[in-house]
């Protein structure tokens, strides 16, 4: 079995094309996932003061400038004109000549928020931003006594906030696990049709059982490989702090029972296609399917429920569940319980894959 | 014409034969519309539990601000420890408790956030002062007037879906165009078209025909999802006309990219390497120019950026590019030209050399 073991990996290592097939979907997804992060964050806003003389006026240009919510530049009225129609600004905020005045003599003065209302998202984030701007504002005491007397205390479940494109990391960290586990053993499995070499592994003294289990555990050890040296990037990157030695072992366990889940399928997929032409792109939708099922880039808690009910029982879930704790939130919490999960998925994955490879086979 | 005809027909015979690797072209862009979908949930209402002491009107009021807000899916709850099992059970992000007191000077809301990441706790963190001056609206020193662009606000998911028809335009393309091409080197069989009595024009003619219609097969499955999730187009000739356009681009590409590459197993991971990152800086969530400048001048020398936009157009009637629709329609014009040029002179030097 380990010499069977060592050729599977020695092929592995040996073809960039299985590799590019590997990594080639999820980091494309991790590109995609990065260029939409630096769309949600902030939007770019003018501010036009047609108050220069005001002090309200000139706190609530300060407090504007100060949000981290908009990209604010400080224009005249015909720049910022300009900059909305070229599409340069997402919004202008005009301050009206005599605010501060105004605001002394009670008038209540109203500001003009003009807003690029293209979809839901981006206006929504204007439109939350600035009475965010609004209460700051009020709270410096620039108008007067701030008549909003509710204060808001806030209590985080984890100690630190992460950043969002960590945060879609370590669901892509479990579609690529599932996918190598997929790819690396199925592939392995079909190359022995596609080359023949299945005839003299049949007639070689070796167990069937010995083989399947050869080329499982070549494909978990090279999906780990790929699933350690893209999390030693991402760590190198600055997205994710490095884990201390438990959280390490528990992202790796959890990284080798998905891969275990994902080979288990992947021989069996193997058995039933017998081509790396329909096994590819199988292997690929499969893992692009369960990652979508289990929530993929967003938390469970967004998901309608009969979303939430499917994801519960899909291996992924689990998956992500332990890298979060473990890589983003430096937690052990509930991992023990996501680790069975996972073990018992990875079980099932045997359970399917192993008969089926040697169903497979003894035709 | 009757030879290319007959080329196209045996590519597209042959894309039948082989079900899987014409579904899986089909099924790239329904991916790419799934994981869409996904960010969209992801930047829609936030699931939040809100524990009232009472029913007071300052009570009711606070609930109904917080459903105005446009930020949370409010989900009433009797004690707090509900709340907390809401998001042990993630059904929820944040807890939110209402004071009996509420409205009265320093009252306290407090919130338990779920900050599962910057973003989403951000979106938290905003939607409550927003909540809060909603309902101190009236006694607010200072009022603000919003005046948007459009009449109407295109929702993200329909927003965001409409430039996944670009996807299927691209890698269809790409794809049908690279794969049909490779196929008769990897077989052998482009000695037979060579050695046809045909004209050498007809080959290429036939070849991207029958990538432009594997393509469009593929684009208008997408177009059928897109009419499903509700999106209309204002713009009907617009919007075929672009598809056509764009189709022909990436199909002459993709039949020049065949002809240099001749491996399938080449055109496969360049056709999605090299298309899907230049399609995500090219606009798919919004103006390009809000976004990083360094992405937005890549993205303005490629056709991508510019369907994107001409696909928004014609679906609701808004532009989102600093370059002028007629300006806009002439670079897509010209990249046909070009692309048309490419795969042309692509074949004919690759059969050439031969």
């Amino acid at each position: 079995m380990w010499a069977l073991i060592k050729k599977d990996l020695a092929v592995w290592i040996r073809s960039p094309a299985i590799m590019a097939v590997t990594l080639l979907p999820p980091l494309a997804l991790l590109l995609v996932l990065a260029l939409q992060a630096v769309a949600v964050t902030s939007e770019p806003v003018a501010v036009v003061n047609q108050d220069t003389g005001g002090r309200a006026a000139a706190t609530l240009v300060q407090t504007a400038e100060a949000f981290d919510g908009f990209r604010t530049q400080l224009l005249s009225p015909q720049a910022a004109q300009a900059a909305f129609a070229d599409l340069q600004v997402a919004a202008v905020l005009t301050i009206p000549r005599g605010f501060s005045a105004d605001l002394a003599a009670g008038r209540r003065p109203a500001l003009v928020w003009a807003v690029r209302n293209f979809n839901a998202d981006s206006t929504n984030d204007l439109r939350r931003g600035l009475p965010d701007v609004v209460t700051s504002f009020l709270a410096t005491g620039a108008a007067g006594a701030d008549p909003i007397g509710i204060t808001i205390r806030e209590q985080d479940v984890h100690p630190h906030d992460v950043g969002l494109v960590a945060f879609q990391m370590v669901g892509m960290l479990a579609m690529l696990m599932l996918l190598a586990g997929l790819i690396n053993a199925g592939l392995a499995a079909v190359k022995e049709w596609e080359t023949g070499s299945v005839k003299e592994l049949l007639i070689s003294p070796v167990s069937p059982l010995s083989l399947i289990a050869g080329k499982v555990v070549a494909g978990v050890v090279a999906a780990d490989i790929a699933g350690i040296v893209v999390t030693g990037v991402t760590i190198a990157a600055g997205l994710l702090t490095p884990p201390t030695l438990p959280q390490a072992l528990i992202a790796l366990a959890a990284m080798t029972l998905l891969a275990t889940f994902g080979a288990g399928v992947g021989v069996a997929l193997a058995a039933a296609l017998r081509s790396a032409d329909r096994m590819n792109p199988v292997a690929i939708n499969a893992s692009f399917y369960l990652f979508f099922l289990s929530g993929g880039v967003v938390a469970l808690a967004y998901l309608p429920p009969w979303l939430r009910g499917i994801a519960r029982v899909i291996p992924n879930t689990y998956a992500v569940a332990a890298f979060r704790q473990a890589l983003l939130y430096g937690s052990t919490a509930g991992t023990a319980t996501d680790l069975l999960w996972l073990a018992v998925a990875a079980a099932a994955g045997l359970l399917v894959g192993i008969p089926a490879l040697r169903r497979g086979l003894a035709h | 014409m009757r030879a290319a005809w007959a080329i196209a027909r045996n590519d597209l015979v042959q894309l039948l034969a082989q079900p899987v690797a014409a579904i899986v072209t089909i099924a790239v862009p329904i991916n790419f519309l799934i994981l869409f979908v996904l960010f969209a949930v992801g930047g829609g209402v936030v699931p939040v539990t809100v524990q009232t002491a009472g029913s007071s009107p300052a009570t009711q009021a606070f609930v109904q601000a917080l459903r105005d807000s446009s930020t949370f899916d409010v989900h009433p709850v009797s004690t707090a420890a509900q709340g907390a099992q809401a998001i042990a059970a993630q059904n929820s992000v944040a807890a939110i408790t209402l004071p009996p007191d509420l409205g009265a000077p320093r009252s306290t809301v407090r919130v338990t956030i779920d900050n599962l990441n910057s973003d989403f706790a951000d979106d938290i963190r905003r939607g409550l002062p927003l909540a809060v001056t909603q309902f101190y609206r009236a006694a607010l020193p200072v009022q603000w007037r919003e005046v948007d662009s459009y009449p109407t606000t295109a929702s993200f998911l329909g927003f965001i879906a409409v430039s996944i028809q670009t996807v299927a335009l691209l890698i269809g393309g790409l794809l049908q165009g690279g794969l049909g091409v490779a196929r008769e080197w990897e077989s052998g069989t482009i000695k037979e078209l060579l050695l046809a009595p045909v004209p050498g024009w007809s080959v290429v003619v036939g070849k991207l025909l029958a990538a432009f219609l594997g393509a469009l097969a593929g684009a208008l499955l997408v177009l059928v999802a897109l009419l499903l999730l509700g999106v209309r187009p204002t713009a009907w000739a617009e919007y075929a006309g672009v598809l056509v356009l764009v189709l022909l681009v990436f199909a002459s590409i993709g039949v020049g990219l065949g002809s240099a590459l001749r491996t399938r197993q080449t055109v496969f991971p360049l056709a999605f390497g090299a298309g899907l990152p230049l399609f995500f800086i090219s606009g798919p969530f919004g103006a390009i120019t809000w976004g990083t400048p360094a992405a937005a001048w890549v993205a303005r020398i490629f056709p991508v950026v510019y369907a994107n936009a001409a696909f928004q157009h014609a679906a609701y009637g808004i532009w989102t590019l600093d370059t002028s629709v007629g300006a806009s329609w002439g670079i897509l014009a010209a990249w046909t030209f070009v692309g048309l040029l490419a795969g042309v002179g692509l074949y004919r030097r690759a059969t050439a050399a031969r």
